[in-house]
């Protein structure tokens, strides 16, 4: 009889490892960044100042992926991330656009661009912080790839690193496009 | 530099864990000298003269007691180094690892640069993985005090080093998740120019405190584990496993008791609605081990005083670590909450849940083993005091089933269909107090009752004098406040029950007529710091049921917008709205209000309640102030800005919410008191043993 009793536990934690064990790779997403998957929301935004084109909606949704990145001359890590931003411009094979986000004067994005480069396709600049809000930026440098349709199919809060480029970001990319 | 030889530290625990595994097991040797040369084995099977045989023979030997603390203190030291070097990390802001970038910032303040240091995974493996380490020296002492003390055979040596041989074995198989899951040393290769910042909702002095207490109650059970588990190997669970038990439940209660507080009392300070326990995550993977480690801190008890409840004493030992580390991969991995993208490449924490299995697999492929074996040789009676403890004991370990099912139910629901759902607090209430209610109704029955067998009617005698008076306060408070819900009235009766068993027995005990001859002291003296520690836990309990229970029904609550000057009504208190200033923090910004406090028109204090701003991760946190009256605390917090001009001002009363905080100061007091007593009787008797 205790023989029995035993092995209860032994049952039971093999029924509790089990469930969990086979779902391992279910879990990732469930409670997913509110973003994902979801159409990114309707903007408009003006170019740079001495600029044609700004970005907006429209941009995102020519049947191409697209990568856009959050940016702003007062962020240091966006500094840092420059570099890479530049390399994902030219190995991703994508249009890369900016977001120039909530800059205290129109001239010091241009000024910025100016010294470090341009990587972007188009950049919008967002000086109310409105267009950021809806894309849920709560630290900048933010970086998104959308696929053809609009849809934001990732996001990266923070720089991005080598690692993040390399192991993240350009394997998605290559993902959605196919 | 140094997170480097940390890294390579870190790899060397591991190996020398491994290597305690391995040196400290008879039972590898063993089964592999069967192989190779069964008279041996048969020989060291029987005799005293285990190691003996085993060198006669050229086999590598078993330590011997002398030389038991050599790897447990290796350990010890490299454990000390890798903390020592990650915490290094942490202090000069070494931004190359991006551990410390994650979670820390330059304009971190230094006390939350070490408090960051355990918030990530990588942090927090290491952090228990000292704590396990200590615990591994301590056990060591221990076990080798025990041997020194009594008289030893072969079975205590082989008990000693089974049982450290386990704690290897936990400490290696941590060290590689670590190393697996979340290595804390790793290097980036582009360093980031400053780190992303600490949790806001981190940086809290409680907070940081907590984790430690957490560990090294986890490391406690890791304790309890390997004991267990080497009496299970034995077939030994006896009284005096219980008693070698008996350190490691209460340490590991106190620590876990000491973590759960400082998290409510956190939670009651941060949050604006004025609630401290809110059935999160976090919070249930605190409580399903503290659960079942009060469970068997009682049936721990049982065994040691008559040897019954083995195989339930067992399974409490094995399932409370079991617990622990589940809530640990709980909290840790993305099935709740999406990781926070401050990990590099975000890992689940898949290895801590293998370990898991493979571990506690093991274990109860073992306890099924060693079942057979474990029946209780004597019996007890349905009323003793054995009895008692048992149901008390099951109910715990029902009440953690029923927490680990409503923390892991909407998971299994939403791989099976995928539909998100959240299970809260009216889901635990519902199930919960149907089984607590009869739990403290039994509590206070336990201590008046005898062991072995006793008489219902003689118990209904000494329970005669609670019972009315608890009686009177339920029918005082149901009068006074005539529309009460019934739920928490119970709950006030029952925590009167509890309380008022508790203080007449101890005054039936303190005024036990003396027998003759004795010292009128002597009543005090049988009294022991078992039974004294004991109590105050109880009645701690019942303090906290009452506060709990009372503060909810008789809270009150205000929410207004208020204009500078604006007095406001709270229970027996009027606060006083002076306005807010904008102030810099060492790394925040704070709109931080002042009120002033007044009571029937008198000034008692003022409060200071802010909204924090936390630049590097731009996040908005809420400190609530709080005043401790006698009868109540009064907790009061600040929202945004109206549309008219006004501040949002939320103030609670809660009445005999310093009973909750009183409540639990005390079991902790009672949980300490008993540690205390022990290792000084203990020092004392070995004091005079050896002179």
């Amino acid at each position: 009889m205790r023989f029995s009793l035993a092995v209860i536990p032994l049952i039971l934690f093999v029924a509790l490892a089990g469930v969990f064990l086979l779902n391992i790779d279910k879990d990732s997403s469930v409670v997913p960044s509110v973003l994902i998957d979801k159409p990114a929301p309707e903007f408009s935004l003006p170019p740079l100042p001495g600029r044609d084109a700004g970005l907006s909606r429209a941009d995102l949704t020519t049947g191409n992926v697209s990568v856009l990145n959050v940016f702003a001359s007062w962020c240091i890590p966006c500094r840092a991330e420059h570099p890479l931003i530049k390399r994902l411009s030219r190995e991703g094979g994508v249009p890369v656009f900016g977001l120039n986000y909530k800059e205290k004067n129109p001239e010091d994005g241009v000024k910025w661009l100016a010294e470090l480069g341009d990587p972007y396709k188009a950049v919008g600049m967002d000086l109310s912080g409105r267009t950021g809000i809806d894309f849920g930026v709560y630290g900048v440098p933010e970086t998104f790839i959308i696929d053809g349709t609009g849809q934001i199919k990732y996001k990266h809060v923070g720089p991005v690193t080598v690692e993040v480029l390399e192991q993240i970001l350009l394997p998605k990319i290559a993902e959605l496009k196919g | 530099m140094l997170a480097e030889l940390g890294h390579f530290a870190l790899l060397l625990m591991v190996v020398t864990g491994i290597g305690q595994a391995v040196l400290f097991s008879p039972l590898w040797l063993r089964s592999s000298m069967r192989m190779i040369a069964p008279k041996h084995a048969t020989a060291s099977a029987t005799g005293p003269a285990l190691s003996d045989s085993v060198e006669d023979s050229g086999f590598p030997s078993v330590p011997q007691p002398a030389n038991l603390f050599l790897l447990p203190a290796v350990i010890m030291l490299l454990a000390l180094f890798v903390e020592a070097a990650l915490l290094n990390a942490f202090i000069v802001s070494d931004f190359t690892l991006p551990i410390v970038s994650g979670v820390s910032h330059s304009s971190t303040p230094l006390l939350y640069r070490i408090g960051a240091a355990f918030t990530p995974d990588g942090g927090a493996m290491l952090l228990w993985l000292v704590a396990l380490s200590l615990v591994n020296v301590l056990l060591a002492v221990q076990l080798r005090y025990l041997a020194s003390s009594g008289p030893t055979d072969a079975n205590d040596n082989r008990f000693c080093q089974n049982t450290l041989s386990i704690v290897g074995f936990l400490i290696a198989i941590l060290g590689v998740v670590t190393l697996i899951d979340a290595d804390p040393f790793l290097r980036t290769t582009v360093a980031p120019l400053d780190g992303r910042g600490m949790n806001p909702q981190s940086q809290d002095i409680l907070k940081v405190l907590r984790e430690p207490f957490l560990y090294l109650g986890l490391a406690g059970l890791g304790g309890i584990f390997a004991l267990t588990l080497s009496g299970l190997l034995d077939r030994a669970i006896d009284r005096r496993l219980g008693e070698t038990l008996r350190f490691w439940t209460m340490a590991s209660w106190v620590c876990l008791s000491a973590a759960i507080a400082l998290n409510a009392y956190r939670s009651y300070s941060e949050q604006a609605w004025g609630g401290w326990w809110y059935w999160d995550t976090a919070e249930n993977s605190l409580l399903l081990p503290w659960l079942l480690a009060t469970a068997l801190m009682h049936c721990r008890a049982v065994l040691e005083k008559t040897e019954t409840l083995k195989s339930w004493t067992a399974f409490l030992g094995i399932t409370a670590l079991a617990a622990g580390w589940f809530g640990a991969y709980l909290t840790r991995s993305d099935l709740f909450a999406p990781l926070p993208e401050t990990q590099l490449i975000p890992s689940d924490s898949v290895g801590l849940l293998v370990a898991f299995c493979l571990v506690f697999g093991c274990a109860y492929y073992l306890f099924w083993r060693a079942g057979d074996e474990m029946r209780d040789r004597r019996t007890f009676d349905l009323v003793s005091r054995e009895s008692a403890m048992f149901l008390n004991s099951v109910m715990l370990s029902l009440i953690a089933a029923v927490v680990l099912i409503g923390t892991i139910y909407p998971l299994v629901l939403q791989w099976m269909t995928g539909d998100p759902i959240t299970v809260g607090a009216p889901f635990y209430v519902e199930v919960l107090v149907p089984i607590v209610l009869p739990l403290l109704f039994l509590m206070a029955f336990a201590p008046a009752l005898r062991w072995r067998q006793d008489e219902a009617w003689m118990v209904g005698r000494r329970m005669k004098l609670a019972a009315i008076l608890s009686l009177i306060t339920v029918l005082f408070v149901s009068i006074r406040f005539i529309d009460l819900s019934p739920a928490p009235l119970i709950g006030i009766g029952l925590a009167g029950w509890v309380l008022t068993a508790s203080i007449s027995d101890l005054w039936a005990r303190l005024w036990r007529h003396p027998e003759h001859g004795e010292s009128k002291y002597r009543n005090l003296q049988l009294l022991g710091p078992r039974y004294i520690s004991m109590t105050l836990a109880h009645i701690g309990l019942a303090v906290l049921i009452a506060g709990g229970s009372a503060s909810s029904i008789w809270e009150e609550q205000v929410v207004v917008s208020a204009r500078a000057g604006q007095s406001i009504q709270v229970g027996p208190y009027n606060l006083q709205y002076e306005g807010v200033s904008l102030l810099a923090g060492e790394n925040y910004a704070t709109r931080q209000a002042t009120f002033i406090l007044y009571r029937h028109s008198l000034p008692v204090t003022e409060l200071f309640p802010e909204i924090r701003y936390y630049p590097i991760r731009g996040v908005e946190t809420r400190e609530a102030d709080i005043w401790h009256g006698r009868d109540g605390d009064l907790h009061v917090s600040i929202g945004d800005r109206d549309d008219d001009g006004g501040r949002v001002v939320t103030a609670h009363y809660l009445p005999m919410m310093p009973w909750v905080w009183a409540g639990m100061i005390l079991m902790l007091i009672g949980g300490c008191f008993s540690i205390l007593t022990r290792i000084i009787l203990r020092l004392k008797k070995n004091g005079v043993s050896t002179s």
